[in-house]
């Protein structure tokens, strides 16, 4: 069939649908496109049965409606289907939200849209890689001075970890008759289990004084770099956030690795020496907070 | 149709919403029943789940998916169908329904419902899939109509017809959202009335009543706010044309308290009631 007796067609209501495959993903195509449907109908091509090539063709594809053109129809799939994913990143990602402002938060969310096309049936992990996109990516243009890349990413990490902390599978915690029955001679090579949910992070700028500050509605400024260690876990169903120093992170993070209590101790004494009292007292409370979840 | 699968009358239920969580455990309301969104439980192993249980403890549910993308080119997705079926079971879920639509192609999902040419070659498509998805489900699925902003130039039925021909070719039922006729038929002029008349009223398991926002020149699915009176009128004519069926409430943004949405929901009595009373007269 050639062009013109397609155009004939279409113009007498007879034009033959092109295959259900082409034309969603010309649909597809038009409706997810970043700029504009003008610009989606040009940049797509999907074969010559939905060949339209303008504004002005896109009748032969898409019906104006009553009080609207086939092209102001489009826009409301292309508008609802950036939105809708910013809505999302701006649910898992609220501080750093503020801490760009709504703007530029909208610009950097957009560009992670455009880079990491939605294909999961699920959104709760939509944006994983959200952390590394704002170190690597964000060339935000703002009038308002925006924070460095790298706090938006240490940012990110911390809300990301509340995330994974609340869709991790809980496991019945380690209790104190557990470890009772250890003896002394068993203590060294003791192996723990912990916490599914909990999430260790070691980060370069203090985003937890600056998370719950943001929460408390103090309308925190951008703090300036230093180092910070923060556990992220569910207990009771709730999410917690704790600081830590650096030898209880590395002790922390050596078990979480497997490595025997013994080694691990020697780990956290590369940092600071421990006395033995204080690591009875770190087990206590890491125990009533549901660190471990068994020996092994 | 397969006459052995029953699809009670459950009542008057609410959409299962994060925020009314600790309102449903601690005051245990007296709703009907919840319809739960299956994403939101699908891809976890956590809070979700342990706040799913507990209500499935002390409610009927059903479960209402929007990635099933049963008109989709792209492959049906089993590994999904697969934990949908699993979280049935867990939460003892009455049926499971989605949506008449498509939410992707090429490996991609746009997280919308959009919407299906109405044509010879759509309806066969989309019917040979429902059967395969049933005959997976060991059930009969439960398929919505959505609201849509636009139309296809090459659609040879209306929507009305091409849900009427794919429940004549499948064993498959309606969720009829009330709401969603009200909304399509304003945004592409069609009489929302004419609408119902052409589907098959014996097939319709539940309706949907929710919210809308109208912009003039077109009218989003928000589930925003109450519901608006010609979509009450909706329900109550389904009802005169035969339909019996449970009835939810969506109420998906700006969530008011519980009692709020709830009791906006217990109007669907007002209009249903009053149909029954016509009738038995």
């Amino acid at each position: 069939m050639t062009r013109s007796l397609e155009a004939a067609g279409a113009a007498s209501g007879a034009a033959s649908l092109p295959s259900l495959n082409s034309l969603q993903a010309w649909f597809q195509s038009v409706s997810t496109h970043p700029v504009s449907v003008s610009d989606g109908i040009r940049e797509s091509k999907f074969g010559s049965a939905v060949r339209v090539e303008s504004d002005a063709e896109l009748p032969r594809l898409i019906t104006a409606g009553p009080r609207m053109s086939a092209g102001e129809r489009m826009e409301i799939y292309r508008a609802s289907f950036a939105a809708r994913l910013v809505e999302c990143l701006a649910d898992d990602y609220p501080a750093l939200a503020y801490a760009v402002g709504e703007e530029a938060f909208s610009v950097l969310a957009r560009a992670y849209v455009v880079a990491h096309p939605p294909r999961e049936k699920t959104l709760n992990y939509y944006g994983q890689k959200f952390a590394e996109f704002c170190l690597a990516a964000p060339h935000l243009e703002s009038d308002a001075p925006q924070p460095s890349p790298s706090f938006l990413a240490d940012l990110a990490r911390l809300e990301w970890a509340l995330v994974e902390a609340l869709h991790a599978a809980g496991a019945p915690p380690l209790n104190a008759e557990d470890l009772a029955r250890m003896t002394p001679e068993q203590w060294p090579m003791a192996r723990f289990l912990l916490n599914p949910t909990l999430r260790l992070l070691a980060l370069d700028h203090p985003v937890n004084a600056f998370f719950q500050a943001f929460r408390a509605e103090q309308a925190p400024a951008i703090p300036a770099a230093s180092p910070l260690w923060v556990a992220v876990y569910r207990k009771d169903h709730r999410l917690w956030r704790v600081e830590l120093d650096p030898a209880r992170f590395a002790l922390l993070s050596a078990l979480g690795e497997g490595t025997p209590l013994g080694e691990a101790l020697e780990h956290a004494a590369e940092h600071s020496a421990v006395a033995e009292g204080e690591v009875m007292a770190w087990f206590g409370q890491w125990i009533a907070d549901g660190f471990f979840t068994g020996l092994h | 149709m397969d006459q052995s699968q029953r699809f009670e009358n459950l009542g008057i239920g609410l959409g299962l919403r994060t925020t009314h969580y600790a309102h449903i455990l601690e005051q245990q309301p007296a709703v009907d029943w919840f319809e739960v969104l299956s994403e939101n439980y699908l891809y976890t192993q956590g809070r979700p789940l342990y706040f799913l249980d507990r209500v499935a403890e002390r409610y009927p549910l059903v479960l209402h998916g929007v990635s099933l993308s049963i008109g989709s080119t792209d492959e049906l997705d089993f590994e999904y169908l697969t934990e949908l079926k699993k979280l049935k079971e867990r939460c003892k879920a009455r049926w499971v329904s989605d949506h008449l639509c498509w939410t992707g192609v090429m490996g991609r999902n746009t997280h919308d419902l959009l919407p299906m040419p109405f044509s010879e070659e759509a309806l066969r498509h989309t019917a040979a899939r429902i059967r395969r998805v049933q005959d997976f489900l060991g059930a009969p699925l439960v398929l919505e109509n959505p609201s849509s902003y636009a139309e296809f130039a090459g659609s040879t039925l209306s929507e009305a017809d091409f849900i009427a021909a794919l429940l004549a070719e499948t064993d498959a039922r309606l969720l009829l959202d009330v709401n969603n006729v009200y909304v399509t038929a304003y945004n592409h002029g069609f009489d929302a009335v004419d609408y119902l008349r052409r589907l098959p009223m014996e097939r319709v398991v539940q309706f949907h009543v929710a919210g809308h926002t109208n912009h003039g020149t077109h009218i989003i699915d928000t589930h925003i706010g109450p519901v608006a009176d010609p979509v009450w009128e909706l329900l109550k004519i389904s009802h005169e044309l035969g339909a019996r069926a449970s009835v939810l409430l969506e109420w998906d943004a700006e969530i008011p308290a519980f009692e709020v949405a709830h009791a906006e929901a217990l109007r669907a009595r007002e209009f249903i009631d009053a149909t029954c009373l016509v009738g038995a007269a």
